[in-house]
């Protein structure tokens, strides 16, 4: 494909793509689901390839994990999807007389973020094509040319299998000013805006529908009741996932104090330092940039050696996680906020409801909508956790990393891009998946109201009948 | 398939079953030539006409550029071939 550089490009870019919504409407679901199992294919075979390149390019985290994150954007996305209607009729209810019908929306710009690329545009791309829906990949400027790989696999998989000509777009060198007119005009149907904050804000103020993503803070709560040894293993396994580079993965651990000397030395146990003040700050230096209060990017996917060396913290050659003992929560402890690395604050305080509220101050300091994480064995005490946070998902005696992503470790759909709801300032908190990228049209059959047939409605017009009166006579059982 | 011919002073263009990518490639150039030589209105007529890839929406494009002293038309174009048009901009050259 030609590279955007101008405007003017940019317009061909959507001419294109308009063109190609217009053709994936004659497609019925056999030719659709044709397409996404090739597509599915192609980037499953490629999933080791394109994880080095994305590791190679980006510099962060390690390609092993991408790897897997490639084989969730792939393999369990597929799984997921593969079966869903999304083409005609989708639904139908005699009862009701409501039929649904699916119907694509037409080019979607995706945002690709420099954390997870490849797993990100092949998700994207998977749900688009099953949708019918034309896609536009915008990557972060330090993923291009894995994007670019990605994208020009599935894209020439789809043709191949008899895909519109132009489904799969991608922009090498898109700047900010020409993101912002794509995001803007007036034939771009959705944009799908997984990446930072800047950005998202951007795609939400471009007037096209948007679905977004929030920051995370995801606290793990580590409750007495909870196997500490498992809970330990799985938040290190969840931590260390690419080196902390999904926005799900547990940012602070809170525990109550009966059960702290039990965590601490699970954790000493795998390779986690704990810090004393002097570390702490050292630490924070580093790992927050003092202007804008949020994480630098120079810590983003790196180990914890590296971020002990960058610190300048006396750390053993093995250390697998830094951990910040935390006297609060807010902008006064920078370390209680989003640090996609290894580095996990510390609270442990004297019983539940405290914990509970160190967990609602992590959750509203930057995260909220997101994720919330708990280990416990207490029913009520699960529910009541749940019930107190914001957020999309609580995963509960699980890694939150691979637990939001879905289809890992739990039944939510595999997605590379998590609602967060209203809180986050998204539309919804459901894991997005091609179900999010259709039009639902209904017929809607004459089915009469009986009671409203059968009621005199000009009592309406009488102001002295009160709703008790009016409610009454519409209930009536004759 | 395409054949082409003189009807009341205009050159209309007879398309018929499913206008794909290979079908495309094969019928666009003589199209675009006739088209361009053309001393009368066009008219393409998609009677029968099932399945339009993108090839041939740029067809259109590419003749309507090209031959822009004789205006394109389309004629009977089925209700799923005209919904094409309209979500690809391009119904102003549908008859209605």
């Amino acid at each position: 494909m030609t590279e955007p550089t101008t405007n003017a490009d940019i317009e061909a870019v959507m001419q294109r793509a308009s063109l190609a919504a217009a053709v994936f409407t004659e497609l019925d679901q056999a030719q659709t689901d044709r397409i996404v199992r090739a597509v599915f294919e192609v980037g499953f075979n490629h999933r080791v390839r394109l994880a080095k390149l994305a590791a190679e390019e980006t510099g962060l985290g390690k390609w092993q994990d991408k790897v897997i994150k490639n084989v969730l954007g792939t393999q369990l996305v597929y799984d997921d999807i593969k079966h869903l209607k999304t083409v005609g009729i989708v639904n139908e209810d005699p009862i009701t007389g409501i039929v649904e019908i699916a119907q694509p929306m037409g080019p979607i710009l995706a945002i690709i973020p420099i954390t997870n690329p490849t797993s990100t545009t092949l998700f994207k791309i998977l749900i688009c094509l099953k949708s019918r829906n034309p896609i536009i990949l915008s990557p972060s400027r330090k993923a291009r040319r894995c994007v670019a790989e990605t994208a020009r696999l599935c894209y020439e998989a789809a043709l191949a299998a008899d895909a519109p000509e132009d489904c799969i777009q991608w922009l090498p060198d898109g700047s900010r000013e020409q993101t912002q007119v794509l995001m803007s005009h007036r034939r771009l149907a959705l944009i799908l805006a997984t990446g930072g904050s800047g950005l998202v804000q951007s795609a939400y103020s471009s007037g096209t529908p948007t679905l977004g993503v929030g920051a995370g803070n995801v606290p793990v709560f580590i409750e007495a009741s909870a196997d500490v040894a498992f809970a330990v293993a799985q938040i290190m396994t969840s931590k260390l996932f690419d080196y902390g580079t999904v926005c799900a993965s547990e940012q602070a651990v809170v525990v109550e104090r009966a059960v702290a000397p039990q965590v601490e030395a699970e954790f000493r146990k795998r390779g986690a330092v704990f810090l004393d003040a002097a570390g702490v700050t050292k630490l924070e230096t580093v790992a927050i940039d003092a202007k804008t209060g949020q994480m630098n990017s120079a810590v983003v996917g790196q180990s914890a050696t590296t971020i002990a060396r960058l610190a300048g913290l006396d750390v053993p050659t093995d250390t697998q996680m830094l951990m910040a003992p935390l006297p609060g929560v807010g902008k006064e402890y920078p370390l209680s906020g989003e640090v996609l690395a290894p580095i996990l604050a510390y609270y442990v305080v004297e019983d539940f409801d405290r914990a509970v509220n160190v967990c609602i101050d992590l959750n509203f300091h930057g995260g909220i909508g997101h994720t919330a994480s708990l280990f416990s064995n207490d029913e009520a005490k699960i529910q009541r956790f749940a019930m107190l946070m914001n957020a999309g998902r609580i995963l509960v005696n699980q890694p939150s990393a691979q637990g939001a992503v879905g289809g890992l470790f739990n039944m939510l759909n595999p997605s590379l891009t998590l609602g967060c709801g209203t809180g986050g300032k998204n539309i919804t908190t459901d894991n997005v998946s091609a179900r999010h990228l259709l039009n639902i049209q209904r017929i809607a059959r004459r089915r009469v109201n009986n009671r409203l047939a059968q009621f005199d409605q000009a009592k309406y017009l009488d102001e002295s009948f009160d709703t008790t009166a009016l409610e009454q006579q519409f209930n009536r059982n004759w | 398939m395409v054949q082409s011919s003189q009807q009341d002073g205009r050159l209309v263009f007879q398309f018929s079953g499913r206008l794909d990518t290979a079908e495309c490639a094969r019928i666009t150039d003589p199209v675009v030539e006739q088209a361009q030589a053309a001393t009368q209105p066009l008219v393409f007529d998609l009677t029968g006409v099932d399945f339009v890839a993108s090839s041939f929406l740029r067809l259109c494009i590419m003749v309507q550029q090209k031959s822009v002293s004789q205006p394109l038309t389309l004629v009977n174009v089925a209700p799923l071939i005209k919904k094409v048009f309209k979500i690809a901009g391009l119904d102003q050259l549908v008859a209605r």
